[in-house]
């Protein structure tokens, strides 16, 4: 038992613990405040407060107010894990590591690499800007994101979510294969 | 301020998405070079649940969901950009949220690319086309 505990605290969840818990946390959000899971509307949120310009599109933004506090938990919840958690290794294939070496980007005991998350280059710097820029423009244009397209929607059987779920996939495959290995 | 309890929900969710290390680029990429199922297993097994979860939501309660309409340009052109950004910094939305908990700082480098990019689109929303691809009108 007391193994058990310690590896769901200190050790990653294996994919069959984490992604139904997924699926759970959606149900448990429609149940008991009848909310469809949805994170990209925070960016519209935020922007239509600090916005200087009147837009349309950032009119009105009330039905949105939650995802706001929902994703400064979001943000909790990672301050929390990185404060209360010693760090363990990030699980990935070894076929993975082999093929990231043939782009220089070298497997570390983090989330993300710093050979990309690397702000002390005018050059990564500018390509996260870009990354960040897509998935920014892309989420609203699409009018969703993983979250409100890829799970809600696609569980929720819709036409539009399952389309734009299979081009975030297209978008996610040409940036792994075209783009970064030209701009890493 | 009854929102606030929804910090709590996002908590969860976020604790949820680090364990099952969603939130890694290096998780991300193995998905897209197809050398891991672990990815698939997640996104997939969360759709299922979800899914069963709503089919017997809609049957034994009186809830309504709402889906998206379908706007075949905006979802296809939209998707793909989302696609690229999501390849490059191997964040989503959520996870863009989770690294920045995370202390990994150079992650607000690319929230504050997205808060651009949704600004990008509110000036470009009514020049862009919306609606099925050989409709001229925004729908």
């Amino acid at each position: 038992m007391k193994e058990f505990f310690n590896d769901i605290v200190y050790e990653p969840w294996p994919w069959w613990v984490g992604g139904p818990l997924i699926g759970v946390f959606v149900i448990v959000l429609v149940l008991a405040e009848r909310k469809q899971l949805g994170i990209s509307s925070s960016f519209q949120y935020v922007c239509a407060k600090i916005s200087p310009f009147k837009l349309d599109y950032l009119k009105d933004t009330s039905k949105s107010v939650w995802q706001f506090w929902f994703v400064i938990g979001l943000v909790l919840g990672g301050f929390l894990l990185y404060n209360l958690i010693p760090a363990y290794e990030i699980g990935v294939s070894a076929e993975t590591v082999t093929t990231l070496e043939g782009l220089d980007i070298s497997k570390q005991n983090g989330y993300v690499p710093a050979e990309v998350y690397n702000v002390n280059s005018l050059s990564n710097i500018l390509v996260l800007i870009f990354g960040g820029l897509m998935i920014g423009f892309g989420a609203r244009y699409a009018n969703g994101c993983t979250a409100g397209h890829a799970i809600m929607g696609c569980a929720l059987m819709s036409p539009a979510s399952i389309v734009a779920t299979v081009c975030f996939f297209i978008g996610g495959l040409l940036a792994t294969y075209f783009i970064l290995p030209i701009i890493i | 301020m009854k929102n606030l309890r929804f910090i709590v929900y996002g908590a969860v969710f976020s604790i949820i998405l680090i364990k099952v290390e969603a939130v890694s680029w290096f998780r991300i990429q193995e998905m897209f070079h197809f050398q891991s199922f672990h990815m698939y297993g997640v996104l997939l097994s969360g759709i299922l649940v979800a899914l069963i979860g709503t089919q017997l939501i809609k049957r034994f309660t009186k809830i309504e969901f709402r889906t998206k309409p379908l706007q075949l340009s905006a979802n296809v052109i939209g998707g793909i950009c989302f696609g690229i950004g999501w390849g490059i910094t191997g964040a989503c939305t959520g996870p863009l949220y989770s690294l920045i908990g995370l202390n990994i700082w150079p992650t607000f480098v690319v929230l504050a690319g997205a808060l651009l990019g949704t600004f990008i689109y509110a000036f470009l929303m009514k020049s862009l086309p919306h609606g099925g691809l050989s409709d001229k009108k925004n729908s």
